[in-house]
């Protein structure tokens, strides 16, 4: 084995790790928030490290190194906003225990909202989001 | 080289087992759509291990698909989810 491969070696190996301790995480912890932030690693890290390592293997083709980039960037740009909206979906539905938090800011946003202290600018339009219905006004 | 491919598909494919469990499993299903998230995650490394074993570009679109793929299908679930699904008022144990 030459030296990229062993460099490759370790790239994928150890994003395979990353993705086993997901795995490991999915099924121990106890609600969502915890096994999202142990699903979070082959997203990001475990993904990039894997495609390094493929990339170290490709490495005189040009082209497929930018294809890998590509996905790269393309995870590196969308986990956060999907892991963004799970965990407001799960803090809006309940499935998460609430009251073991230290500090729940968007709780205190929508307590914030529901007594009129963040009114919308007159440009945007009134309706409340569709997602949210205790903030629907009265008359819809 | 073959053996170090053959190790990380093993991991993965270990990986991958242990989160389809969550996702048979997961009590709500926002469970389900963070475990089929992850799913996507590691079939992605799972497609790029094989794209080093092979040494061959063939599979790299796949790649690219798959990324964009995964993110629209979470969006999509989460959006649909989050308008009132009766199954996400229990409890997670």
């Amino acid at each position: 084995m030459s030296v990229a491969d062993w460099i490759s070696a370790v790239f994928l190996l150890s994003g395979s790790l990353l993705a086993l301790a997901a795995g490991i995480g999915m099924l121990r912890f106890p609600d969502l928030w915890t096994r999202m932030h142990a699903g979070t690693k082959p997203q990001v890290l475990g993904l990039l490290l894997v495609l390094a390592g493929v990339a170290v293997q490709l490495a005189p083709d040009a082209g497929a190194v930018v294809a890998l980039l590509f996905v790269g960037l393309f995870q590196l740009v969308t986990a956060p906003v999907a892991s963004h909206l799970l965990a407001r979906a799960g803090h809006r539905s309940g499935v998460v225990p609430r009251d073991h938090l230290v500090q729940d800011d968007l709780r205190v946003f929508e307590l914030e909202c529901a007594a009129g202290e963040h009114p919308r600018p007159s440009g945007s339009p009134a309706s409340a989001p569709a997602d949210e219905p205790a903030a629907r006004p009265a008359e819809s | 080289m073959d053996v170090v491919t053959d190790v990380a598909l093993g991991v993965l494919l270990v990986s991958a087992l242990l989160v389809v469990v969550r996702l048979v499993r997961g009590p709500t299903t926002l469970d389900r759509a963070a475990a089929a998230d992850v799913f996507v995650a590691i079939l992605l490394c799972g497609v790029a291990v094989l794209v080093a074993r092979r040494g061959s570009t063939v599979f790299v679109p796949v790649l690219l698909a798959l990324s964009l793929l995964g993110f629209a299908s979470s969006v999509a679930v989460v959006r649909f989810l989050s308008h009132g699904d009766p199954s996400n008022e229990r409890k997670a144990p």
